[in-house]
This record gives C-alpha cells, sequence and structure tokens, in this order.
C-alpha cells in the first residue's frame, strides 16, 4: 500500500495521487484535515510496527511500502485552528509521531524528513553542492555592512536572499539599498554574486532527470515584475554529465525526489542554486508536460 | 578559546564553564547573533569572523565548540520586533547551522540539517538503532498524544566523550554506548540501561556536564585536538 499524506488542495500531492489512481495501485490519501478523527500507534524494537488510525478504515503500519509525504503545518488548517487546544495538541502529536514513523520505516519515503532538513540552511546545502561537482555561487553572510561593501565591490552585481527555508524574493541590491546596510547588524543577510545566463529546472525522480529550460529577464523568475518577464518553460534534456550529476546531487542528500535550480552561463558552466526537497513540480509539469507525477508514482509503486 | 553555544540563560552551559575555571571559554548566545562583526563565505570559508560574547573574534582562534542547543527559538529575541521573530530565529538558525558545519576545530556534537548539535532523535528511533546493532532493547510502544511511560526504572548510566566512558564501569554497557555513539555520529551520548537485564532504555546528546570528571574530559577533546571534518 502506497501512503500519501497532505491536503487535497496540494497540487503535487492530488497530482501523485492521480497518478496513483491511473496506475492502479493500491493507495490512501490521508486527509490532514482529518487528523482531529486520527491516530497512531507504533512498536519499534528491531523493526517497527502499528497502525494508522484514519476515519475510513485503519492501515497497518508494515503494510505501507511507499510514502509521499507534503504535510502542511496542521495548525494552520482551519477544521484544526477552529478546535479545542486540547485537540490540537493530539493533533501536533500525531503529526510529530507521523514524522518520527517516516524517519525509522522500512517502507521508501518521498522523502524522509531528516533528509530534506538541508533546504532549511541554503549556505549549508551550497557545501553540499559544491562537494558534488557543481559551482555554487560566491556567498557572503554577514552582519557587518564594510564586508558587504567590500563583497559588493568584488563581484560588482550581487543579490540578497533568505538564508533559510522561508522563501524569498531574490532581489539585486542596489545603491538606494545603502541606506538599509545599517540594519545588517540586527541580523545576518545573506548575499551572493550575481550569476547570469540561462535557468534550467531539473526533477530527479529516483533514476530519472526531467529538465526543462525557463526562460525569463527577471531576477527571480518566479516573481517577474513584468508581463513580458513571466518564464516560458519548455522541456530541454541536460547534457549528459550535468544530468549524471543531478542524479548523484540528490542520491548523495537521500532524496528520492528533488527540484534543482540550475544555471547555465555564457561560458558554458553549470551553476546550482539549491536543491528542493519537495518540489512543487506541477507548475513545470503543466508548462513542459513532462510526466513527473507519473514518475513518482512509478518509483513509489517499485518499492 | 573553548566556544559553548547556549543560551545565557542555560545553567548547564554556566555549570560546565564553572568547571573550566579560568581556561579560556566564552559562551555565544543568540545575542551574538544579533550584532556586528559577523563574516561568512561559502562554499570556501576563509578569513571568517565570529561575535562570541559580545566581542569580535577570528573564527581561526577558536579551538573547540561545545553545542548545548537544538536550535535557537522566536521567543527568545527578546530585541527583535515580536512580528519578526519567527523569520529571524529562522535566519539564525540558517546561518549558525552553516557556520558550525563549516569549522574545522573539534565541535561536539557536530551539527545535522535538523538539529544544531547533532542527531535529535527521537527515542523510538534510538531504539530502533539499538536493537539492530544487537542491544537487547525494550520494545518501545508510542500512541501519538498520549505521553509515553518515562524509563524511570533503576538504570545505569553511561556518558561517552569520544572514546572515553564514564559512569557505569560494566564493560559491555561501556562498548555498547560507544557502538551507539558511532552509529549516531557522535563524540557527546549518555545512554541509559536497565540494572536488572542491561537493556538500553534511552540516549541523550546532551548529557549531564555536572561530573568533574566529564566536564574536563569535554574540554580536554575540545582543546587538546584538531581536526579537518568539513
Amino acid at each position: 500500500m502506497i501512503l500519501v499524506w497532505s491536503v487535497p488542495r496540494d497540487s503535487a500531492a492530488s497530482a501523485v495521487a492521480a497518478a496513483l489512481e491511473r496506475w492502479g495501485a493500491d493507495a490512501r490519501f490521508f486527509d490532514q484535515n482529518d487528523a482531529l478523527e486520527a491516530g497512531l500507534e507504533l512498536a519499534v524494537d528491531s523493526g517497527v510496527t502499528g497502525r494508522l488510525q484514519l476515519p475510513d478504515g485503519d492501515i497497518r503500519l508494515e503494510e505501507i511500502s511507499g510514502v509521499y509525504i507534503r504535510p502542511y503545518e496542521t495548525s494552520r488548517l482551519q477544521t484544526i485552528a477552529s478546535a479545542p487546544d486540547h485537540a490540537q495538541a493530539k493533533v501536533a502529536a500525531l503529526d510529530d509521531a507521523l514524522l518520527g514513523w517516516s524517519e525509522i520505516t522500512a517502507a521508501r519515503v518521498v522523502n524522509r524528513p531528516s533528509a530534506m532538513a538541508s533546504n532549511h540552511s541554503k549556505p549549508y546545502q551550497s557545501s553540499i553542492i559544491h562537494a558534488q561537482g557543481f559551482d555554487v555561487p560566491e556567498t557572503l553572510v554577514t552582519t557587518d555592512k564594510d564586508a558587504l561593501e567590500a563583497f559588493w565591490e568584488k563581484h560588482q552585481s550581487i543579490v540578497y536572499k533568505s538564508i533559510s527555508g522561508v522563501r524569498s524574493i531574490v532581489t539585486k541590491v542596489t545603491p538606494a539599498h545603502r541606506e538599509r546596510f545599517a540594519a545588517l547588524a540586527n541580523c545576518p543577510t545573506q548575499f551572493q554574486q550575481w550569476i547570469p545566463g540561462t535557468d534550467f529546472r531539473a526533477h530527479v525522480v529516483g533514476g530519472e532527470v526531467f529538465a526543462c529550460r525557463v526562460e525569463s529577464s527577471a531576477t527571480d523568475y518566479r516573481y517577474p515584475d513584468r508581463e513580458e518577464d513571466a518564464p516560458k518553460i519548455q522541456a530541454q534534456e541536460l547534457p549528459a554529465d550535468i544530468a549524471e550529476r543531478c542524479g548523484s546531487l540528490a542520491a548523495s542528500m537521500g532524496l528520492l525526489l528533488a527540484g534543482i535550480d540550475l544555471r547555465r552561463t555564457p561560458d558554458e558552466r553549470w551553476f546550482c542554486f539549491e536543491v528542493n526537497p519537495s518540489p512543487g513540480f506541477t507548475y513545470y509539469e503543466q508548462a513542459s508536460g513532462q510526466p513527473i507525477a507519473d514518475g513518482i508514482a512509478r518509483l513509489l509503486a517499485a518499492a | 578559546m573553548i566556544v559553548v553555544v547556549a543560551s545565557g540563560h542555560d545553567p548547564r552551559a554556566r555549570s560546565v564553564m564553572e568547571h573550566w575555571g579560568s581556561q579560556c571559554a566564552m559562551m555565544l548566545t543568540a545575542e551574538d547573533l544579533c550584532m556586528p562583526g559577523w563574516q561568512f563565505t561559502a562554499p570556501r570559508p576563509q578569513n571568517g569572523m565570529a561575535v562570541i560574547g559580545g566581542k569580535i573574534v577570528a573564527d581561526a582562534a577558536i579551538k573547540g565548540i561545545l553545542t548545548l542547543r537544538p536550535c535557537i527559538f522566536p521567543e527568545e529575541l527578546l530585541s527583535i520586533a515580536a512580528a519578526h521573530r519567527r523569520y529571524v530565529a529562522a535566519e539564525l538558525n540558517a546561518f549558525l547551522l552553516a557556520w558550525l558545519a563549516a569549522q574545522t576545530c573539534p565541535v561536539l556534537n557536530r551539527p545535522t540539517a535538523y538539529c544544531l548539535a547533532g542527531p535529535n532523535w527521537r527515542a523510538e528511533q534510538w531504539t530502533l538503532t539499538a536493537a539492530r546493532l544487537g542491544i537487547p532493547t525494550q520494545t518501545r510502544h508510542c500512541i501519538a498524544g498520549r505521553h509515553a511511560h518515562g524509563n524511570f526504572e533503576e538504570a545505569f548510566e553511561i556518558t561517552a566523550v569520544g572514546e572515553r566512558c564514564f559512569g557505569c564501569q560494566d564493560k559491555i554497557l561501556r562498548i555498547n554506548t560507544l557502538r551507539l555513539a558511532r552509529a549516531a555520529g557522535v563524540d557527546l551520548l549518555s545512554a541509559r540501561f536497565s540494572r536488572d537485564e542491561g537493556k538500553f532504555l534511552s540516549a541523550n546528546i546532551w548529557p549531564q556536564l555536572t561530573d568533574a570528571a566529564v566536564a574536563a574530559a569535554v574540554h580536554e577533546s575540545l582543546a587538546n585536538r584538531r581536526e579537518n571534518r568539513r
């Protein structure tokens, strides 16, 4: 049996669930909106057994062979947020227990929480990416405005973005930002050399790589300022060595599924910015026509 | 300099620094991370600068680091506007992880992507690891939302610091503690075993450091060894 853990409005989870259905796989969707009526019992020694209690029937944990997890912060779901405190605490404990189980179960988990955690620190993750042979942008994290000025002088064109996994809009540093440099002292901030080139997004699914090219003149193509900057996405194969490196990178991080952000420079260097361990792949799938959800379903069904 | 990464309100951190007495140790707090002076470069850290105990110091001057916290919590960032504390805490944790992981000096315990002080495993994962190592265990039962029964039974406790063990003298239990530490990839660990059958009960990557011998071993481990595990 394959378990999908998320909410129905999540497009990636729904796409995987639909693909599993198309493949005729024995699959169950644990809708987090039902968490108030759910429970989990675990028994651990040299193996992991137990049962997940869902409103539409229990599942024996040892019968689960594959898991696709894309959980939301349950406390923010309307059905849960309006429940009494004790019920919310029970749901939080369920989330924690299920995450713990997904860490130790023998089932194929896409992806285990510990493998996903490097995405919470971009400079930490970039050291892993660099070790796998990709170029990564020179980066400075600082609370020192003089250090920032020197870094800017050295690279001429730089951007800033969040250090953590909190989503931020990549923004070029301009002279107008200087009036905010004093605020650097309050919190370390991440700056990177600007890398010119063409963006690519590679989705690694088990041993498969689905790559697409993203054309946009925006600094951050996810947030175009103007209509003409809107990204144009089309499927494009990567050079064999780059595709292989993407697979190795995901494997080195223990990821069965990864969305890898790449940029090819005019002089044919391949920079890697980030590895997303829980990619919202449907955006790229719809634009490129690549069967990513089917790939994930195949991966889970083969477990 | 030895750096202790901890909350300024953590009595364990103050205790271990008191044990070390005049030996040079400084505490790195969340407040230090919100002060001017930090410089960290990636992917090749060089000439890094840190702020420890309110003073700017070169990374190269740090001989060892003891981390006594899993993360920085938003609630402790009192100097940050309440609306921004959650975001700032995420940024500080992300930065501190990258900084700790990049240090070439001994770090107890080296951080993992999900905990600043090593693998912050749940009890179930420790039990599974112990059982798979062939260490006698009790089956651990967990019902989500219900407090697990604590292992309050009489227990032997052993603390491993590197290859040295403190506490119970039982040779097999000491070996089992070291095997668990190796399996978890940590240099600092305490483990509890039942007194009757020597069954594994629990493990902790934040052992008590009130024992003078343990505190001294930790200091020695941090101060007298250079390593480069980056």
